[in-house]
């Protein structure tokens, strides 16, 4: 009754006219916005049970690639040097040498491309990209291991549950 | 009588053509006639989305797309079947934003010389309850272009009654419609298509749209105020340094004492933006009736909220 008042006061005409009848339809609001729809539609894509990887680990991944009639699994094994993105869209750098020749795969984390991602080590860095390694070769362009103990295991996942 | 197409390509019309809702047409015979000028015939009967924004969309074959998805909010109702026998023509009619905009704005200042065009098809599609148009048009023994065909008109986004227009709720109550905000027809070529629509009935998404079926987008643009030539048409600068005076200006506009004059259709600095544009085949990567949302391949016209005008799309020598 209130907000009706206002209302009225608001736009004295509808008061004094009374030509306006109350709606005989109820009004259906959209449930969510329209940036949340988006971003469900994102999670939706986003895939579950990813490993958690970050810069500087050693990775091996399995990458689907569809030939003429069947499709295979291409393993690669490298250095993840870069992220960017968030989300549904982020990616990750892989580089390895390859018969002596630097090669970088830029992969989407939640591509469907991506069949499968282990973490072989992880590496101790200081930076979020790891450009540098470019110019080295050989074993200067290796990272320093993290060992991580059965200890930072359970309390990881003491913290997360 | 020389038959006189409405149809015409609406860059080659000229503005004084375009701005009015009949064309009178001089024929070779004694006898004038006038052409309504309407909006094409779609491929099919459409609906409404909202334009909630873009994504990445990771297609089947691992392909990550950049993606539309459209919001499909209450309403998609059909409000009016016309035919040739009731209408003079024939329409479904359907409620969006961009058409009732043209329609109650009366005038079309906010659009384009171009628009104008489409929003006097629009006015007339819109119904009789809406314009004059029709009657004036019938009065005047006009010769539609295609009695054929018909039209359904289809309402969308489900409002207060208050702020629904008095004539047009009645035009809504009619075909038992709630209070919806947009309208607009879709003029179909093949009168069975239309006779499959009864007014008041709900449309159903997935029936009109399927995964990687092509669709027809419009919707208007953003607007990008008063532009220069350089944004506008894509003319190149002139120097910015080197005793160059001429930074961004538009260039020369024509020859000397002959002609005189400048030609018409020079390309120059004007309104840009906020025109109703249509974006042609696009795929259709996801319907998804539970979320209420339509994802399609790449972009569509305007910003997050603009009505889109979604039918199926026109393929020459298949559908139209």
């Amino acid at each position: 009754m209130l907000s009706q008042n206002t209302l009225m006061q608001q736009r004295p005409f509808v008061a004094s006219t009374g030509l306006r009848a109350p709606p005989r339809f109820p009004v259906a609001h959209s449930v969510r916005g329209l940036a949340p729809l988006v971003d469900e539609l994102k999670a939706a894509q986003a895939r579950t049970g990813l490993p958690d990887v970050q810069i500087g680990d050693s990775v091996r991944i399995g990458l689907l690639v569809q030939e003429a009639k069947s499709s295979r699994v291409q393993r690669v094994d490298g250095t993840v040097i870069a992220m960017a993105g968030s989300g549904s869209t982020k990616t990750f750098v892989v580089r390895r040498i390859f018969q002596g020749v630097g090669v970088e795969l830029s992969i989407m984390l939640h591509s469907p491309v991506l069949s499968s991602v282990e973490i072989v080590r992880r590496g101790k860095v200081r930076r979020a990209k790891l450009y540098y390694l470019r110019e080295l070769t050989g074993k200067s362009a290796r990272l320093k291991e993290i060992f991580v103990t059965k200890g930072d295991k359970a309390a990881k996942a003491a913290r997360i549950g | 009588m020389r038959a006189f197409t409405a149809f015409s390509p609406a860059g080659a019309r000229t503005a004084k053509q375009q701005l009015g809702s009949f064309r009178p047409v001089q024929g070779s015979s004694s006898r004038r006639t006038v052409v309504v000028q309407a909006r094409q015939a779609e491929a099919g009967v459409g609906i409404f989305g909202t334009k909630a924004g873009m994504m990445t969309y990771f297609t089947e074959a691992g392909l990550a797309v950049p993606a539309t998805v459209i919001s499909l909010e209450s309403g998609n109702y059909v409000t009016a079947v016309k035919t040739p026998e009731t209408d003079g023509y024939a329409a479904v009619q359907g409620e969006t934003d961009a058409a009732a905009r043209l329609a109650s704005a009366g005038p079309h200042a906010a659009l384009g010389r171009r628009a104008a065009a489409a929003a006097a098809a629009s006015t007339q599609a819109l119904g009789a309850s809406r314009c004059r148009a029709l009657p004036t048009a019938a009065a005047h023994g006009i010769d539609h272009h295609a009695p054929t065909r018909m039209h359904a008109q289809v309402g969308y986004k489900v409002v207060a009654e208050r702020k629904v227009r008095k004539p047009e709720l009645g035009h809504l109550a009619k075909a038992g419609c709630k209070p919806l905000k947009h309208l607009r027809e879709f003029k179909l070529k093949d009168a069975s298509k239309v006779a499959e629509y009864t007014p008041g009935q709900e449309l159903d998404v997935n029936a009109i749209i399927k995964v990687s079926d092509h669709i027809d987008i419009a919707g208007t643009t953003i607007g990008k105020g008063f532009q220069g030539t350089i944004k506008r048409w894509g003319h190149r600068r002139g120097l910015m340094t080197h005793g160059s005076k001429s930074h961004r200006e538009h260039g020369s506009t024509g020859p000397g004492s002959t002609p005189g004059r400048t030609f018409p259709g020079l390309k120059s600095a004007g309104h840009m933006g906020n025109v109703r544009r249509k974006v042609r085949a696009l795929e259709v990567l996801l319907v998804d009736t539970e979320r209420g949302a339509l994802v399609v391949k790449g972009s569509v016209p305007g910003k997050r909220g603009n009505i889109l005008e979604i039918a199926p799309a026109k393929i020459v020598g298949k559908n139209c």
